[in-house]
């Protein structure tokens, strides 16, 4: 089936199969901070943002995402160098394959609220599994992340 | 899951026509139960075009009315959990059932009509719904409440359009359940209801429970029973046995009958004790 995709602001356009997923097809166009992982929607890995909203894609039909908006996080290349840089300070870290999926699911929580508190962070985040840090890393960087927010844009 | 042709209708009777004009013709809402199963598809109608999406206000038949007020919500079959879990309109109850049904991407794909129509016996929605007396609109056939439903399932295939809940006006309710982890399926979960206009009546619905026949292909587990509170309600240890009566519970991999049982008579217990302060409001 013809599939038409906006992908981080670039026009696609190519033939899918109907069982096709976002997954594989986003890794097959270069989009490699989509990860797979779970490949269940469990683990979060391989979020995305669809016209805005977060979603898994290892469980999208390409076909279904015909003719809308995708945002990975190489279209978020600024909002993933700021985040990072709370990641990296607080050391969250190891092998850092969750990481992508954990700064989409921030982006569109961000979208949503612009202040959240840690409380509606941990809600949002409890979708994306990490088997390394043990959570308490990401927080900190993230509440320390939001502080500097409310500063710069009160 | 494999699928060897995908189509996409131009309205619902269009998904009608090819859903009994195909042998194995499968609808998909949000896909997501779909995805996990391992079997080919040789034709799936994909829902997410049709305008089922959304909640809007309607007149409540005649029979509602002496429960509800002039009003009722319905919920488009292909509206996402976490459209419910953030639509301030809706009854607690309904957005406190989905709140942690795994991550908000799960949310933002999986429907309230892919709930409703897999019956899943773990599910968290179809719980609040039993306890909210929703009442499910098809397209052929008609308006089904969703405990027939529950219990019977439909004797030929059709299409969920809809589903009817009472505004946040005409009830009160609470819904709890106990995960082991907080996005996991519950291990049993309570939705209790009250109602405004006959504050003495409370509608109580135990799912997960998970009922004794083989947990996937268990079609319904919720159970559902209406019951009269008097005033002077004792919410004593004897009340909440008494409640529990009407449940069976059962035994699988995850959890032991005696387990759940002691679990829902927690959840019950705290319900109770909501439901009574909702009394002095
Ligand atoms: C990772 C994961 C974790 C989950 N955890 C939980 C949990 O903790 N608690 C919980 O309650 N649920 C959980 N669920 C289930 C989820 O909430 C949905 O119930 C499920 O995904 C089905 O919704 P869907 O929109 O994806 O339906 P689909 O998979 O598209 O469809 C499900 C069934 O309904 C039929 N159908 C769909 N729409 C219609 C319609 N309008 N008319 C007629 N038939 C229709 C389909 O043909 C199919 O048989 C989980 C799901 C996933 C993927």
């Amino acid at each position: 089936m013809e599939v038409t995709l906006m992908i981080n602001g670039d026009h696609f356009q190519f033939a899918a199969l109907p069982d096709e997923v976002l997954v594989d097809t986003l890794r097959k166009l270069g989009f490699k901070s989509v990860k797979r992982g779970c490949e269940t929607a469990s683990c979060g890995v391989c979020n995305i943002l669809l016209d805005g909203k977060l979603v898994p894609a290892c469980a999208y039909l390409t076909v279904r995402a015909d003719h809308r908006e995708i945002t990975t996080l190489e279209g978020l290349q600024e909002q993933a160098r700021e985040i990072g840089a709370y990641i990296i300070a607080e050391g969250v870290e190891q092998c850092g394959y969750c990481s992508p999926g954990h700064m989409m699911a921030i982006a569109a929580l961000f979208k949503e609220i612009a202040h959240p508190t840690l409380e509606q962070i941990k809600h949002v985040l409890a979708g994306n599994l990490c088997r390394c840090s043990g959570y308490e890393g990401q927080h900190r960087a993230l509440t320390a992340y939001l502080s500097h927010r409310k500063e710069v844009s009160p | 899951m494999r699928i060897t042709e995908l189509y996409k209708p131009m309205d619902v009777q269009d998904a009608y026509e090819k859903l009994i004009g195909q042998k194995k013709a499968t609808l998909m809402a949000g896909g997501m139960f779909l995805r996990l199963q391992k079997r080919t598809l040789p034709l799936v109608i994909d829902l997410s075009a049709l305008p089922l999406k959304g909640i809007e206000t309607i007149n409540a038949t005649e029979k509602d009315q002496a429960v509800s007020g002039c009003e009722r919500l319905l919920i488009g079959a292909m509206t996402s959990l976490r459209e419910i879990e953030m639509h301030p309109a809706l009854p607690a109850v309904l957005r406190e059932s989905v709140a942690q049904i795994a991550g908000v991407a799960v949310r933002n794909m999986a429907t309230i009509g892919g709930s409703v129509m897999g019956r899943y016996p773990f599910s968290d929605i179809n719980t609040a719904l039993m306890a909210l007396n929703a009442t499910l609109h098809f397209y052929i056939n008609g308006s089904v409440p969703i405990s027939t439903f529950m219990s019977e399932g439909l004797q030929e295939q059709d299409i969920l359009i809809g589903i009817e809940v009472p505004t946040l006006e005409d009830v009160r309710g609470t819904y709890k359940a106990f995960k082991v982890v907080y996005t996991d399926f519950p291990l049993v979960n309570v939705a209790v209801c009250q109602w405004p206009r006959n504050p003495e009546h409370l509608t109580i619905a135990i799912g997960a429970r998970p009922g004794r026949a083989a947990i996937c292909t268990h079609a319904y587990s919720n159970a559902n029973v209406n019951v009269n509170v008097n005033e002077s309600t004792d919410l004593g240890e004897t009340q909440v046995e008494a409640l529990l009566a009407h449940f069976t519970f059962g035994d699988d991999y995850r959890a032991s009958e005696a387990y759940r049982r002691a679990l829902a008579k927690a959840l019950i217990s705290d319900c109770l004790l909501e439901v009574e302060q909702w009394k002095s409001l």
